[in-house]
């Protein structure tokens, strides 16, 4: 595999519950609790888990537009997690995201040429304005929209335009990273698989990295090459896209895999019906997190938290299952 | 060939939608207009301002100066269409000029509100924390205070006149547009297409001024133009105390004021005053419940 | 297949909405029937109608803006559409349930969940508040909520996602309805969740023997709980058939699109899926001729100007339907 785009180490992302008449924090939300990961030039790391898992809080700590309360994070070979924002201005021309919801991610009041050319505005403001027009009729062209439209409002757009106005804004610094949260799952299926296939496309056109984040499995194998599952907080499984839908290590993996619905007729599986609910962030349990939902808890689960480790092809798992 | 297909497509629908705007602003504007209470508010109001452009070419005498005791407390006439008051000016012209300090009144009065408002109120919305406890601490203090009350502390303070009054009238409201903007900006200020402006890099101003505050204008536009018209009758009542502009100076409020001591032998000097600020103060609201129309709760396309 | 009784039978409904930008033909005369103890999946993309059904076979569309245009809604021999507005409250909740998407928002945040349940039982089921809070606790224990005495006394947003949708599914049941709809019910929650309550759904109708209309964009819970299906589009049904018919055999080129269109869990990755061009057409301003002519890969001369009917397309099975011209062509796809 080529070389390292991003490292993120130990990263930990807490929110303070404010309580209280001057605001004393006691408590914290551990969103993200001590993940760490490396994102290849070139692959698309995707990362997986339910609502209130961090894989969100994950992408936008990245972003710095959280702050990370601990860890760090080493892009093209430069910590960034305790850049200033001064510094950290040169950086994000190299890191862009894309929204999951096409109607909130655009500014109504302004027109597309605005919403795209803040972009070149902020990091190129020697560019005149004819020159900026230009830029964004191509980049339209470029995610499959008619240049005309830079005189348009979000508006007049459907959400899957929507979506490719959000993607063109992503693309107009020729950035290295893109962390794509959600970005289909507010789509219809019909319009859905569009998008994805603009996605691969614009990565082969532009060599682009991806961090794909989403909560639909099918979608996430579909455009990943590593996958990571996140549970409450912490990645516990991360390996490459084939191997984790074919040899889950994990029981989180295993019953997350069984619950999909597919679209197929007379295939039966064998299912894995999980109980109860994700525990709260706040608190979260002792041991290994998944221990309260594990069809496969032992004694040791509940006490000791397993260590993300390889267990061969660079195949990770925290589980005290298969770590021994 | 996606591209291309999808680019057919759009580009049928194109022909319909070309002579018309896109502008969010503009086609709430347009379905403003197609509201006939709202458009009726709106020529009060231009009615008004008409009045105030032209009051010296349109006023049949001139305000202050052409005063004559023997013509005082005249019922109306063809002379003097309003009558006269206690100095013999004819109340006409005093009541078209009186426009002109209304209007100003009105305007600069809510100039002064908005900048203390939108800077106090965006600050406390966007940064939150400390600074947001402190405005806000601020605010409730002001609030503590009627209004109208604390507007005459303030005239007495400094002194009567024109320009106090655009202050004081203006002061007293800012903690409301202050609330108004914070709860406007700290709703935008979590959503996606600021957090797009963030990861661009966008500084905090420009983040509040090009993305955040454009979003929060319409209910301040509704709420600026109720305000006129509310300053518009406190200007009135500050001038029927005696605190607004000093006599000479016509207003439609010390007019009242004056008229209060004759109101059974020359009822005429309080009502036709009395009716340009009801006239006025129904144009504004008209139009302002018309705006909370179309710009309210949000605008859809 | 053999031949069930229908419970409900929907003929030629229109439910249009007169809005102030236009007329939107919302559900544009559609038939078809739920028979006894099946499962009935409508699905199709937002703004297809397939709510609007729903909330038409319940008569719960506001109206204005709405209204019923044509059609009959036939349950129990009798048409809804005619039932006045109390003789409708006394069958909702009864014969018919209903289950909502989001089940924070049909849930009463200042009644206690208990509270919620008991109020359906008592005005249905000529029971006392003791009683009916006994069917309470019962119906929380049937649909998997761990302490339902204490449960009954919490409100809504003390329970998680999943556990409203449970009492939602427990409020629904609770008065043994002959039909349950279920509107979206599972896709505001996690896949785990999701997948318990579909458990519990099927559980459920195993038990009471009730039909079951689902709706739902979900091809794979589709597949997962349907025994028919009906695919709708911009206010029509384009395809039905079993769900085996609709999975292995797609005849419209709408049904098949999707299906092709879906990422899946095996075969190859980061390879372009299908692609159904354009968008979902917008509601006011409809093509002529089939409604997906616009996207169809092969539209003619005849999709553009006249709509295809809904016919039956196998002889010797008159719920195997499907509206397209392509058919006189016999089977292009697949």
């Amino acid at each position: 595999m080529s070389e390292k785009l991003l490292e993120v180490k130990d990263l930990k992302t807490y929110f303070p519950i404010q309580n209280g008449l001057f605001g004393r924090s006691t408590k914290y939300v551990k969103a993200v609790d001590g993940v760490s990961f490396d994102v290849y030039k070139g692959e698309t790391l995707g990362l997986v888990g339910e609502s209130g898992c961090g894989k969100s809080t994950t992408g936008r700590s990245i972003m710095r537009l959280i702050e990370p309360t601990e860890g760090k994070i080493i892009f093209d070979g430069k910590d960034i997690s305790s850049l200033n924002k001064k510094q950290m201005l040169k950086i994000r021309r190299e890191m862009q995201m894309i929204f999951q919801d096409p109607f909130s991610s655009l500014n109504p009041r302004k027109m597309v040429k605005e919403i795209i050319g803040a972009a070149f505005e902020i990091h190129m403001s020697s560019m005149r304005k004819k020159e900026r027009e230009e830029e964004v009729a191509k980049l339209l062209e470029v995610v499959g929209l008619n240049p005309d439209y830079i005189t348009r409002y979000p508006h007049e757009f459907s959400g899957g335009q929507r979506q490719r106005i959000g993607i063109a804004r992503s693309l107009a610094l020729k950035p290295k990273l893109i962390i794509a949260d959600e970005p289909v799952s507010a789509l219809d299926v019909s319009i859905q698989s569009q998008v994805l296939n603009l996605l691969n496309k614009l990565q082969k056109q532009f060599s682009l990295t991806y961090i794909f984040i989403a909560h639909d499995l099918s979608v996430v194998r579909h455009l990943s090459d590593r996958v990571g599952v996140m549970y409450l907080g912490k990645i516990v499984e991360l390996t490459d896209a084939n191997r984790l839908y074919t040899k889950p290590a994990h029981p989180y993996t295993k019953a997350l895999l069984s619950a999909i619905p597919i679209p197929e007729i007379g295939v039966k599986r064998e299912r894995i019906i999980l109980e109860g609910d994700v525990p709260s962030p706040i608190n979260p349990p002792n041991g290994c997190r998944f221990h309260t939902r594990c069809p496969k808890c032992m004694d040791i689960c509940k006490e000791k938290e397993p260590d993300f480790k390889d267990i061969g092809d660079k195949h990770y798992v925290a589980c005290h299952l298969v770590n021994g | 060939m996606e591209k291309t297909q999808l680019m057919n497509k759009s580009q049928k629908k194109e022909p319909e939608k070309k002579n018309k705007s896109n502008n969010p602003w503009i086609i709430a504007w347009r379905r403003l207009l197609r509201d006939k209470t709202a458009v009726f508010g709106l020529y009060i109001i231009i009615f008004l301002i008409f009045i105030a452009v032209f009051a010296p070419i349109l006023s049949p005498y001139h305000p202050i100066e052409d005063f004559n005791l023997s013509e005082a407390f005249q019922g109306p006439s063809m002379k003097h269409w309003f009558g006269t008051d206690w100095m013999g000016r004819d109340i006409l012209s005093r009541v078209l000029y009186g426009s002109r300090i209304s209007l100003t009144v009105g305007l600069a009065s809510r100039v002064v509100t908005l900048s203390i408002g939108i800077t106090l109120g965006a600050l406390a919305g966007y940064f939150r924390g400390k600074v947001d406890m402190v405005i806000m601490r601020l605010a409730e203090i002001m609030d503590a205070f009627p209004n109208f009350l604390f507007a005459i502390a303030i005239s007495v303070a400094i002194g009567p006149g024109l320009y106090t009054v655009f202050f004081a009238l203006g002061f007293v409201g800012w903690s409301g547009m202050a609330r108004l903007i914070r709860g406007q900006v700290m709703l935008y200020r979590e959503s996606e297409f600021v957090e797009a402006a963030r990861s661009l890099g966008a500084s905090n101003s420009r983040i509040i001024f090009k993305e955040i505050l454009p979003n929060c204008m319409a209910p301040v536009i509704i709420s600026t133009t109720m305000g006129i018209s509310s300053a518009i009758m406190a200007e009135a009542s500050l001038s029927f105390l005696g605190l607004g502009a000093q006599p000479p100076t016509p207003t439609w409020g010390s007019m009242m004021n004056f008229g209060r001591q004759y109101i059974w032998t020359a009822p005429y000097m309080i009502i036709f005053p009395g009716l340009a600020i009801v006239l006025t103060v129904y144009g504004f609201n008209l139009f302002g419940d018309g705006l909370r129309d179309v710009l309210d709760p949000r605008m859809k396309d | 297949m053999e031949k069930k009784e229908e419970m409900l039978s929907v003929k030629d409904l229109r439910t249009y909405f007169y809005t102030h930008d236009g007329l939107v033909p919302a559900v544009d005369g559609i038939s078809f029937n739920i028979k006894k103890g099946e499962t009935l999946c409508v699905v199709g993309e937002s703004g297809c109608g397939k709510s609007v059904t729903a909330m038409s076979i319940l008569k719960l569309v506001p109206t204005p803006p709405g209204k019923y245009v044509s059609g009959e809604i036939l349950f129990k021999g009798e048409d809804l559409l005619k039932k006045s507005h109390e003789e409708m409250r006394m069958i909702r909740g009864n014969d018919i349930a209903m289950i909502f998407q989001e089940p924070m928002t049909s849930l009463n945040p200042v009644f206690t969940v208990g509270n919620q349940i008991c109020e359906t039982v008592m005005l249905h089921q000529q029971l006392n508040k003791k009683e009916a809070m006994e069917v309470a606790v019962e119906m929380l224990r049937k649909v998997g909520i761990p302490l339902p005495e204490k449960r009954v006394r919490e409100y809504p947003h003390q329970l998680s996602g999943g556990m409203r949708q449970r009492v939602m599914i427990a409020m629904a049941l609770s008065c043994n309805p002959i039909l349950l709809i279920a509107d979206e019910p599972t896709t505001a929650l996690d896949v785990t969740i999701q997948a318990q309550i579909l458990d519990l759904m099927r559980k459920m109708k195993e038990e009471t023997g009730s039909s079951i209309m689902f709706i739902t964009h979900d091809l794979g819970v589709v597949a997962e709980m349907a025994d028919r299906v009906v695919v709708m589009y911009a206010g029509k049904i384009v395809e039905q058939g079993s769900a085996e018919e609709i999975f292995n055999d797609p005849r419209h080129p709408y049904t098949n699109g999707l299906l092709k269109s879906i990422p899946r869990l095996q075969g190859k990755r980061k390879e372009d899926l299908h692609v159904i061009e354009g968008m979902v057409p917008s509601m006011y301003n409809l093509p002529k001729g089939c409604k997906f002519n616009p996207r169809c890969e092969h539209a003619t001369d005849i999709c553009k100007s006249k709509e295809p009917p809904l016919i039956a397309i196998d002889s010797n099975n008159e719920e195997r339907k499907c509206a397209c011209w392509l058919l006189e062509k016999r089977r292009l796809y697949k």
